[in-house]
């Protein structure tokens, strides 16, 4: 017989659970008051959504780092906390986007905002553990909630993407679940802690075994985060949703993910085995390279965009081959930069929804959509204009500060050709931004447009949320310091 | 005397056929019944991993698998359901509105 | 002996089962076999004395997840053949290169002697009891996030197969009904 275990309440250490129960309850909560009053405003759920993000930030802020709770399943670690406060602000800056003035489909139903608040939580149980069974089950809770937030969009299109993400996923479920069980037969553990220390202790051999597990662990994060190759899905999912959502996947899922990574492989690209570092060097150059290239000849300025972020992930990706601390540090910089521009970019796009649109037989938002807007609504075509510039890396603007983060950390860590390929890199994407610019400022508006299309799906909250990613864009100068602090405060007492 | 390898190597084995599914197979259907086989596959060998080291986390790695699998089946099937009702069709090459 | 021949036996069902739910061009066909493949898996776990696990595959698997895909069989159409695409045939050598190789790379022994099991199997104390042990202590908060999973699961299941999707209030006019 087993002997009866008794566990006192404090050795639980719930505190490093209350962020995700808040997340949940609030989804719980919202479910209920559809139960005992059906047909509520949207405006309520927005709110109360907002409101239990926030107080979930609130407790996030509260958390002690390096503390374990759970029978040491949780890990809230500086790493962790920081990738939940941007996970949530990323949230909270992105649900006020459902103010919209014309009617979505989406937002008819409760569960959306439940589904978003699961989502939330999946996604910060898999940054705050170092247990791959938890990440997993995580990662399944949030993609299955943002499969279905794809599919209310309900359009042929949107469950056409929502079909390929699902497969993708499915696929990249089963790579997971095969890594997982090659590391647990070579260390007896799936805790990312003492997998390192057994493999340590065999000097990281039989080397193939471990290889080809990090080649499907890759294989499968590059799925959820659209990295070339793995990125066939990615810009059709941008197009099927609404530009809000897409807004959205473009910068939260990644953040989570690119953790996970960060976690996962910090070890195994130090562990001596240069093919891993190869493997990862391919794939960083590829998808900066690529992306940017096929970003040149898109006709939708949404798929341009998906292209766009997809490039910039792969930056990001190098950061993390790199490793140092400096590089590790300069990820988080260069995403909180990009979430406030992109918000702006997909807020633009998505204020200018319209329903019958008549530009394009395929895309809500090619470029001719958008050729001489500069004479019919003069402010919006500024601030279109200022997250193109940002987006493309030039001063003073935020995303350059990242980037120049990013290429010196680079240097420091000695990958002077990578950095050259960075530059390069910049250097062709301010291209395609350009274009956009060019269609903007330089071209004729077609006949029989007016200007009133560029705010059709405008509010007051939206218009106040354009604002707001225009001002941290514009003056980033004087928040770069700040958040470069930040950054390096929780890194460095995360020892990553 | 059956070993540990025996057991991964079958779960290889049926792992591999689940990708060769996913990569041959058009029917959405006959993909997702794939990526279940995958999913399986990898049961075994985490059971027998676990059964020599005598550990239990490798059946706990199992059961959340299933618990995955079970509910990825759900979401899979309503995405179905909602492109035959549209379509009539469950093939791949129906989805080529967007490419590019 | 008895469990080389048991090992054998399952081994051979389950990769005929798996084949042919892979090739075959019948719905049908490939669901029962796959059906019939899960529960032979599930002959390998009590081989491997992971009683409970076995009865869970049994459970889940054949009870739930098949029977799911065969309620959606009444959706669609499932006497007609299937006719598919062929596959170009240098990405079929690739698929098959690789799986060989796959097979050839887990081949190595990965187990290391000197692991110890960090909760390990009693002796004289039932499957499920022990499974229980862990389940609900080290692995509890995983085991809610499944339940959450499963109510996400259930959610998106309800409202994409529900009524209120035929009519879409994304394309239609704002003030029509």
């Amino acid at each position: 017989m087993l002997e009866a275990v008794n566990i006192s309440f404090e050795s639980l250490n719930m505190a490093t659970l209350t962020p995700m129960l808040v997340a949940i309850v609030g989804a719980l909560a919202i479910l209920t008051i559809d139960l005992f009053k059906e047909e509520m405003d949207k405006t309520l759920y927005i709110v109360l959504t907002i409101l239990f993000l926030v107080a979930d930030l609130s407790t996030v802020l509260g958390q002690t780092m390096g503390e374990r709770g759970f029978f040491d399943v949780m890990l809230i670690d500086g790493l962790a906390i920081l990738a939940q406060i941007v996970l949530l602000i990323g949230s909270i800056i992105f649900i006020p986007l459902a103010f919209s003035s014309q009617r979505f489909h989406e937002y008819r139903y409760p569960e959306f905002f439940a589904l978003f608040l699961f989502m939330t939580a999946g996604f910060q149980f898999m940054v705050a553990t170092d247990n791959l069974i938890l990440i997993f089950v995580g990662l399944e809770t949030a993609s299955l909630a943002l499969y279905t937030l794809i599919v209310l969009h309900n359009k042929d299109k949107s469950f056409e993407a929502a079909i390929k993400y699902f497969t993708m996923g499915a696929l990249a479920a089963g790579f997971f679940a095969f890594s997982g069980m090659i590391f647990y037969g070579l260390t007896g553990s799936v805790e990312l802690f003492k997998i390192f220390e057994v493999l340590e202790a065999r000097n990281f051999e039989p080397m193939i075994l471990i290889l080809t597990a990090s080649v499907f662990m890759l294989a499968s994060f590059g799925f959820k985060m659209a990295i070339v190759p793995f990125h066939t899905w990615g810009p059709d999912v941008y197009e099927g949703s609404s530009a809000a959502l897409a807004g959205y996947i473009s910068i939260v899922p990644k953040v989570a993910a690119f953790v996970v990574i960060m976690r996962i492989f910090e070890g195994l690209i130090a562990s001596g085995i240069v093919w891993i570092e190869y493997i990862f060097y391919a794939i960083v150059v590829l998808t900066m390279t690529l992306a940017n290239i096929w970003a040149l000849v898109q006709k939708d300025v949404k798929r341009m965009l998906a292209y766009s972020s997809i490039s910039h992930a792969g930056f990001v990706m190098a950061a993390i081959m790199i490793g140092t601390t400096q590089a590790n540090s300069a990820i988080f910089v260069y995403w909180i930069l990009f979430s406030f521009t992109n918000l702006g970019a997909f807020a633009m796009l998505w204020v200018s929804h319209k329903k019958d649109s008549n530009y394009h037989e395929r895309f809500d938002h090619p470029f001719e959509k958008f050729s001489g807007m500069v004479k019919m609504s003069p402010l919006s075509a500024v601030l279109m204009g200022l997250f193109m510039l940002t987006l493309a890396g030039i001063p003073p603007f935020s995303i350059f500060w990242g980037k120049l983060y990013l290429v010196s950390s680079a240097v420091n860590a000695g990958y002077l050709v990578l950095a050259v390929i960075m530059v390069l890199n910049s250097a062709i994407a301010a291209y395609y931004y350009a274009k956009l610019i060019v269609y903007m400022f330089m071209k004729e508006p077609e006949t029989g447009v007016d200007g009133s299309v560029y705010m059709m799906n405008a509010s007051i909250s939206l218009k106040v949320m354009l604002g707001i990613a225009a001002f941290f864009t514009a003056l980033s100068i004087f928040i770069v310091n700040p958040v470069l602090e930040l950054s390096d405060f929780f890194i460095y007492s995360s020892g990553f | 005397m059956i070993t540990l390898e025996h057991y991964i190597v079958l779960s290889t084995i049926l792992f591999a056929i689940g990708m060769y599914g996913v990569v041959v197979r058009k029917n959405l259907l006959m993909l997702f019944f794939s990526t279940e086989i995958m999913l399986n596959a990898v049961n075994i060998a985490l059971a027998a991993i676990s059964n020599h080291y005598g550990d239990l986390t490798g059946q706990m790695f199992a059961f959340f698998i299933i618990a995955i699998a079970a509910s990825e089946v759900a979401i899979g099937l309503g995405l179905l359901i909602i492109w035959y009702k549209r379509h009539g069709s469950i093939d791949l090459e129906t989805l080529q509105s967007m490419k590019g | 002996m008895f469990e080389t021949i048991a090992f054998y036996t399952f081994s051979f069902l389950t990769i005929l089962a798996f084949a042919i739910t892979v090739t075959t061009k019948n719905v049908l066909y490939a669901m029962s076999s796959l059906a019939g493949g899960m529960i032979i898996i599930s002959g390998m776990f009590f081989l491997l004395n992971a009683d409970f696990l076995g009865v869970v595959q049994i459970i889940v698997y054949t009870g739930a997840v098949i029977a799911l895909y065969a309620f959606a069989m009444i959706f669609f159409d499932s006497t007609k053949d299937i006719v598919e695409t062929k596959t170009g045939k240098t990405f079929f050598i690739l698929t098959v290169l690789s799986s060989v190789m796959l097979v050839l790379i887990l081949t190595i022994p990965m187990a290391s002697g000197q692991v110890e099991a960090l909760y390990p199997i009693h002796e004289g104390v039932g499957n499920a009891q022990d499974v229980g042990m862990v389940l609900f202590t080290k692995y509890l908060v995983p085991f809610e996030v499944a339940a959450v999973m499963l109510l996400v699961a259930m959610i998106g299941g309800i409202i994409m197969a529900g009524k209120k999707m035929d009519k879409n209030l994304t394309e239609i006019k704002e003030n029509e009904e």
